[in-house]
């Protein structure tokens, strides 16, 4: 060979070779090997997109298990079902109209064997209103106190004012405790700074679920199955041993794998996900909409600006809007048009909170939803005097105001909300309205959304609760509330104080439901933000290596994605590819046999506390 | 060799190093700053997600969570806390990721990234450089023509667009390599035989997507510089004495080498900036794909710590090419000593 090649072939050699010892160097290579057999695990996709943060639930950003299946709540909300599943908490009784007793079941340990007392739930409390993050942040506003009156009993009190029941019994039975154990040394060691705890050794975490963590890295988290968990002689054990999330550059690549079979459990958007079906994969539909709809989304028209203080210009947007054209074309399909009374009524239990007779009487049809007429749009703003009076084709205010060069935005790879928002800027631009579409990137938009300085964008609100649709009337209206809290509207209307205020704290569902029908009528007669449709809440599953995924025709469970704080249930009922399912006894309705105790039972007991 | 005006040469340019250093390292501060966007939209989002939307829990958050960060605080203070932080290595925390540490977010990206672009940088440095002076040196020969026109088009290919046709090819189509990823799922990382095998399958593809799109380059300079080395008098008259073609060429290749090897100290200067489309494409976790997503969710401290290291990086690299280029020519040498 050449000389002057024989010389570069060596100087590469050379650098290759110090390449690589700096590699092994820098890089943890020296663990044992392991692997995880495949049939025993079920693969995760959609919840994280970023490398794996803390297991720690002080920190405002937790990983993939942390509050799903490590740390375990008291009681877990079914929001489908609207009843509570005795976890940590055995049962719970209200002494008193204002304190509520929780009993912590006597078998519920941690992981290394001490038991899960009340003190746990008193001592996370006091981190979190101390650090300023935890479980529980922000219920002090509402709870008077939490605490031990033993080892097993656990008192709460509500706090008056404000006196919201909503917001305290969430805040109580919804607890995820920390072990005191572990975080007293560490609180007094670190104090404040224990927001930046890891959590992250898998021979140091301690949990109250049934899982915990077995490896992490930048783009993989895997989860252990704890087979001496305290719960296996009430709930059994969930069924795979292994729970691993491969963290993906994206959605197009997780969906890629979760084709090929490579991911059982998904939590992303799939386009066209019926096209899928012949490969294993399934959604809670089998058809049309195949995704079950959870939180409300609006369209949110800024009070701040002067085209959208007039009543009439929002009702005719309202009555402008393609509802159908759009959840079809850029939704493909997955969800249904949203109730104007913010009412999520595809459960059976937060239907009867609609008043069919205000429906009736405002937009023609019992469930308020509104068709799209442009034509009676058109008559509003004519009516309004709000007409086109230079000819160029857009209207004006009776004060001149030309309702032009108005955006409606969503933020840039939203690509469903985008042609949303394409789809309504060209109907309101058919009604005289000159709308144009603008997509920022995420944290620009964020921002406008915090400074109030959007014109139209379109958003979502609190989601189903066991305190729905409270929730949405407060997260949307309450003018007590700065974004982005709620709000985000920035609607000022005093007069709905009351009436939040009062449906929180009364004990009376009759009550509540006039309550509610009073702040239907003024959303009826105000047109504040439009509800559009329900966020469809991602679940899909493959069968290729796990089976008995809930669906509509067997709903042991709810649809609940990955990434949601009430997914643990799901792990009991599937069963390997081959094997038969079989859902777990105790996920029934108490009179059933079951553990499930409905939310009517809390206002039953909380009712028979006051009249006693 | 090591004169006094030589060492006065490195002294200037280690001086104006730092001062360039510190200028990028303060627009890399504000560029961001000056995005009309927040830094804690991504966290807030999140908590969204995990279903924590009662207004009290946000509005305590994101006080805490501004406090946190200094957001609160003047430009000017912020300035100063991160270059006092940043003098002592401390990268500060990722605000995305919180609570994680900057430089643990960006390390175990490294070796990924440098094992990735450091041999397919070099091999197609290599290839190209052979095949380019080989085809300038038999100039008009078909071998020529073919390599300058193959050069050219595939050059002119985008990487990360035969990186996605290579994926669908191989991958999809076919299934001889993995879908992506640095390893397979199932396994962790160790030093038996079965994970590094497992880890050149799944480096296959990603480093092909590299080296085919690069090597076109390299040979398109290379022969362009044998061609003009080979017109010089030196050339000419070594010709004329009847030296063997071998030696002929080889002294036309070492001297043509000079230009390509400041190319290649660039290249792989400038490498911790990873490729950030192949490694999407391929799940590949390099540092490109930090630095994206510290950009993508306006994280302001890893933006910084990124570039801290890919401006250090590559800096160092020029610096170091303008003293290699000192030592082995011999011409520039003597200009050094002449002024």
């Amino acid at each position: 060979m050449v000389r002057s090649m024989k010389r570069e072939k060596s100087c590469i050699v050379f650098v290759l070779l110090t390449t690589l010892g700096f590699l092994i160097l820098t890089s943890s290579f020296l663990s044992a090997q392991v692997t995880i057999p495949r049939e025993d695990t079920v693969y995760v996709i959609g919840v994280q997109w970023g490398p794996p943060t803390t297991w720690n639930l002080f920190s405002p950003s937790l990983a993939y298990g942390g509050d799903e299946v490590l740390y375990i709540p008291l009681f877990m909300y079914s929001w489908m079902k609207d009843a509570w599943l005795p976890l940590i908490g055995e049962k719970f009784e209200w002494v008193s109209p204002d304190v509520m007793r929780i009993y912590i079941r006597p078998e519920a340990k941690w992981s290394d064997g001490e038991p899960i007392t009340a003190y746990d739930v008193e001592y996370t409390f006091k981190v979190t209103v101390e650090v300023g993050y935890g479980p529980g942040i922000g219920c002090q506003d509402y709870v008077e106190y939490i605490k031990a009156i033993d080892d097993k009993t656990l008192e709460a009190k509500i706090k008056d004012p404000p006196r919201n029941y909503f917001s305290f019994i969430g805040c109580v039975l919804g607890y995820r405790p920390m072990p005191k154990h572990v975080v007293e040394p560490l609180y007094e060691e670190l104090g404040v700074k224990i927001k930046e705890w890891g959590n992250d050794d898998p021979e140091k975490q301690v949990v109250s679920g049934p899982y915990k963590l077995f490896y992490s890295a930048e783009d993989r988290i895997i989860l252990e199955r704890l087979d001496d968990w305290w719960g296996k002689d009430v709930f059994g054990l969930p069924a795979p041993k292994y729970l691993a999330h491969i963290i993906y550059k994206d959605n197009p690549s997780a969906n890629l794998a979760f084709e090929k079979g490579e991911a059982d459990y998904a939590g992303t958007f799939i386009p066209e996900v019926w096209k899928l079906f012949d490969k294993n994969i399934g959604t809670w539909y089998k058809d049309k909409p195949y995704y079950v709809g959870e939180g409300n989304i609006f369209l949110y028209l800024n009070h701040l600006k002067p085209m959208f203080k007039n009543v009439a210009v929002r009702k005719a947007i309202a009555y402008a809007i393609p509802y159908t054209e759009m959840i079809e074309k850029a939704y493909f399909g997955y969800s249904i048009q949203a109730s104007l009374s913010m009412v999520n009524d595809l459960s059976p239990a937060y239907r009867e909170w609609i008043n069919r007779d205000l429906c009736v009487k405002y937009w023609g049809n019992p469930e308020c939803r509104l068709p799209t007429d442009l034509e009676r749009a058109k008559e509003i703003l004519d009516n309004a005097g709000i007409i086109d009076r230079d000819g160029d084709g857009i209207r004006e205010l009776p004060d001149g105001t030309k309702l032009s060069d108005i955006t409606i935005s969503v933020p840039y790879g939203w690509t469903d909300w985008m042609m949303m928002c394409e789809m309504i800027a060209e109907n309101l631009r058919k009604i005289g309205i000159e709308v144009r579409t603008e997509f920022p990137d995420f944290s620009v938009w964020w921002n406008r959304i915090v400074e109030g300085t959007f014109d139209m964008i379109i958003g979502w609100d609190g989601g189903p609760g066991f305190d729905h649709p409270w929730n949405s009337y407060r997260w949307v209206l309450d003018p007590r509330i700065v974004a982005p809290a709620g709000n985000w509207e920035r609607y000022n209307n005093t007069d709905i104080i009351p009436l939040i205020d009062e449906a929180a704290s009364t004990t009376d569902p009759a009550k509540r439901k006039e309550l509610y029908s009073e702040i239907q009528e003024m959303v009826y007669k105000e047109v504040p933000s439009v509800a559009l449709f329900y966020g469809a809440h991602w679940y899909a599953y493959n069968t290729k290596y796990w089976v008995g995924w809930p669906t509509e025709d067997n709903p042991w469970w709810f649809p609940v994605a990955p990434w949601s704080i009430d997914s643990l249930p799901l792990l009991f009922g599937i069963a390997k590819a081959g094997e038969t399912p079989k859902p777990p006894e105790w996920l029934k309705p108490m009179e059933e046999g079951g553990l499930l105790i409905p939310t009517s039972y809390i206002w039953e007991g909380l009712a028979k506390a006051t009249s006693s | 060799m090591i004169s006094r005006a030589f060492i006065r040469y490195v002294l200037t340019k280690l001086s104006f190093l730092v001062v360039t250093y510190l200028v990028s390292i303060t627009i890399v501060f504000l560029l961001p700053r000056l995005i009309p966007g927040n830094p804690l939209a991504q966290l807030l989002t999140q908590l969204f997600q995990q279903a924590q939307t009662n207004p009290e829990t946000i509005k305590e958050v994101y006080k805490t969570l501004m406090a946190q960060f200094n957001l609160n605080k003047p430009l000017w203070e912020q300035y100063l806390d991160f270059l006092a932080r940043a003098i002592q290595g401390d990268l500060g925390t990722s605000i995305a990721y919180y609570p994680r540490k900057v430089i643990d977010l960006i390390m175990p990206a490294i070796p990924w990234t440098l094992a990735l672009l450091v041999p397919a940088t070099l091999t197609a440095w290599f290839l190209g450089n052979n095949l380019g002076a080989i085809a300038g040196y038999k100039r008009n020969s078909l071998f020529e023509k073919l390599v300058l026109t193959t050069s050219l088009v595939i050059s002119q290919i985008p990487y990360y667009w035969l990186a996605m046709v290579l994926l669908y090819v191989f991958s999809v189509k076919f299934g001889i390599f993995p879908s992506g990823g640095g390893y397979s799922y199932g396994l962790v990382p160790s030093l038996s035989l079965t994970f590094i095998v497992d880890f050149l399958w799944h480096y296959t593809l990603p480093f092909l997507s590299i080296v085919l799109v690069s090597i076109g380059g390299w040979a398109i300079g290379m022969r362009l510089l044998v061609i003009y080395e080979l017109e010089s008098d030196y050339m000419v008259f070594s010709e004329s004495l009847g030296i063997k073609e071998s030696k002929l060429f080889n002294y036309a290749f070492r001297n043509s080498l000079l230009p390509q090897i400041t190319g290649l100290a660039l290249s792989l200067g400038g490498a911790l900036g990873g490729q950030l489309i192949t490694e999407t494409v391929f799940n590949y976790p390099g540092t490109g794909y930090v630095l994206f997503r510290g950009l993508s969710t306006l994280d302001y401290p890893m933006i910084q710590g990124v570039f801290i290291i890919i401006v250090a990086t590559l800096f160092l690299a020029n610096f170091l090419v303008d003293l290699i280029y000192a030592l082995i020519d011999p011409r520039i040498r003597l200009g050094y000593v002449q002024t």
